[in-house]
């Protein structure tokens, strides 16, 4: 019984990253209809920024994660003003533009290769101490702290989108760009804001996840994987939903390392997908329609 | 395309392009390097495996970013099978099995739209690489599998053999997509890649279409990868990761997408260019992905469509009408 809470715990913690992962995907997708492919890259930026700032400069955490947070926002807007804005206002097909975030992804994470290397850069945890023990169950710190800050980004996201005019903005955009326009949203600044907050979302899962799995230029497209799958499996419909996938993703993946094997991970979450997919073609809190 | 009908061009047209087979055919007996026949031969594996997503992605409007997969099982088909059956039944088996798994985890996907495509091709394509990493004895784990030398009629094939068989499949593969795209079944991709919901409206079973479609791609992608493994004689995992998936992506846009030279033009290019310019390596994945977004940008039609722009803008030059596949 210890086992299965230990592994629940274990896999709640890579669960949340996905999730976070899967719920900044959902942010821009939701408001620009864009699948954006190159989202882990900016977790991979965020990962190596954290090496920077924590290993290097071994800055104090209350400078490190803003700058990270806002290093991230500031890719972002670059990424939305370079690449995505220029194709969308060019009225280039769909497909182009999913592939466009593609291209990007491999000249960010392939420059990243040239600048950093393509070693795996490992770094201490940046919420230390000692085990945690609840009862049977031990929980490291860090672990603790990526579950809290992913429950506490996925409420502050809730309100934000449902409480704030902004939030409410982004939404109203989603389910109808031209109406929003017609009441006087400024649609463009609209897309603009949610790739900037989900690029700062995805730098702070990367800083935070880089001292569990360690960071590298070529981590982006695997962990974005994970992302994408959770936002899949949760149901497209609102961000939130995503962080319910990314829990489910991350304890099957888990679950099965611990009682089966480690060695057909990718295959399983693969696997999970297409059933859901088969199953629940909006994802399991997904809306009927 | 069929415009200019009368029997004079098309005599002229069949001439010129069997002259133009018969060229690569003696290509290897005209005393060129081996080493220049041997990226010819590369080069037309990439031919082959840029028509194959070409057929689903420019013709079809479907996207993969996850073809290496298929490539990758076509290749480990052949070098597990082929010790057993020899070297063409192996490479047809692995053909049939690129098609049957492309088929399988089509069928999910392609029923949803576009964007489920792109991402679940995607997390494929790095599902065949992990199950290639971790499956042990049976793929060699990370340090692959090695080929046996191809075999036919009971002796081992010459790199000038090899080559010729290359060839062959390419030109067939050509041929079977033009002709695939000319027919009833290209013009039902056809109608699905513009506006499916029209498809489906005038009676084309749009899933049935695009899963028929991904198969064959993916068949496609499968003898490529088969003919690879023949000619490489050695195949690793890392071989068949994400950016050989996103580099026929490149030949096909970078071509001409929904052409049939596109394909042909991007993938002989990128083979060669790269031999070319020395010290390019280091940047390859940087350099291939600065070129798809420009090229997405500025060039949507590639280099066919931008030749096609110049003809027809050309004052007094042809005027037949050119339908503009990439706009």
């Amino acid at each position: 019984m210890s086992d299965f809470l230990q592994l629940l715990i274990a896999g709640a913690t890579t669960g949340s990253i996905y999730g976070l992962i899967g719920l900044t995907f959902t942010l821009t997708y939701n408001a620009t209809k864009l699948p954006n492919l190159a989202l882990g890259e900016f977790v991979m930026i965020g990962a190596m920024l954290a090496v920077l700032t924590f290993s290097v400069w071994k800055l104090p955490m209350v400078v490190a994660f803003p700058f990270i947070i806002l290093a991230g926002g500031a890719c972002g807007v670059l990424f939305d003003r370079l690449v995505t804005a220029p194709m969308r206002n060019a009225g280039m097909p769909m497909t182009s533009q999913i592939m466009a975030t593609i291209a990007a992804a491999i000249v960010i994470s392939s420059g990243m290769a040239q600048i950093a290397g393509v070693r795996q850069l490992g770094l201490p945890a940046q919420f230390q101490g000692g085990v945690i023990r609840m009862g049977e169950l031990s929980i490291l710190p860090q672990n603790l702290a990526v579950i809290v800050i992913t429950a506490l980004i996925g409420v502050g996201l809730w309100l934000f989108l449902s409480k704030t005019r902004f939030g409410l903005s982004i939404v109203a955009t989603g389910y109808n760009p031209t109406a929003a326009r017609l009441v006087g949203i400024k649609v463009s600044h609209v897309f603009l804001a949610t790739f900037a907050l989900s690029a700062a979302i995805a730098a702070l899962a990367g800083a935070i996840v880089a001292p569990i799995i360690s960071a590298s230029a070529y981590m982006g497209l695997n962990i974005a994987i994970k992302g994408f799958i959770a936002a899949v499996v949760g149901g497209m419909g609102r961000p939130i939903f995503a962080l319910v996938g990314g829990l489910v993703v991350g304890i099957c993946e888990t679950m099965m390392s611990g009682y089966v094997s480690s060695a057909f991970n990718e295959v399983i979450t693969l696997g999970l997908m297409l059933a859901v997919l088969m199953a629940r073609p909006t994802g399991l809190l997904g809306e009927r329609t | 395309m069929s415009a200019e009908a009368t029997p004079a061009r098309r005599t002229a047209s069949i001439a010129i392009q069997l002259g133009i087979v018969a060229v690569l055919a003696a290509l290897p007996f005209l005393g060129v390097p081996n080493y220049i026949v041997q990226l010819a031969g590369s080069a037309g594996i990439a031919v082959i495996f840029a028509l194959g997503l070409n057929l689903l992605f420019g013709y079809c409007g479907q996207i993969s970013f996850g073809h290496a997969g298929f490539y990758a099982v076509g290749a480990y088909g052949v070098a597990i099978l082929a010790p057993m059956l020899g070297y063409i039944p192996a490479l047809f088996l692995a053909l049939l099995l690129g098609m049957a798994v492309a088929m399988l985890i089509g069928f999910p996907l392609l029923r949803l739209r576009g964007h489920y495509l792109a991402l679940g091709t995607l997390a494929f394509g790095i599902a065949v690489e992990f199950l290639a990493l971790q499956g042990g004895d049976f793929t060699g784990g990370p340090w692959g599998l090695s080929v046996d030398r191809p075999v036919l009629f009971g002796s081992g094939m010459t790199a000038a053999g090899f080559y010729l068989l290359i060839l062959a499949c390419t030109v067939i593969a050509f041929y079977f997509a033009k002709n695939l795209v000319n027919s009833r079944i290209g013009r039902a991709m056809q109608t699905i890649r513009e506006d499916e919901a029209l498809a489906m409206a005038v009676g084309v079973n749009t899933v049935f279409f695009k899963v028929a479609v991904f198969g064959v791609s993916g068949a496609f992608a499968a003898l490529a990868g088969g003919l690879y493994a023949g000619l490489n004689l050695y195949i690793t995992p890392d071989l068949f990761d994400i950016r050989l998936s996103i580099g026929v992506v490149v030949m096909i846009v970078l071509g001409g997408a929904g052409t049939p030279m596109g394909p042909v033009i991007g993938a002989v290019l990128l083979t060669f260019l790269p031999e070319l310019l020395h010290g390019f390596h280091e940047y390859a994945a940087v350099i291939y992905g600065l070129i798809l977004l420009l090229v997405l940008r500025f060039m949507p039609g590639g280099i066919v469509g931008l030749f096609r722009k110049l003809v027809r803008t050309k004052p007094g030059g042809n005027e037949r009408v050119v339908t503009d596949a990439a706009s």
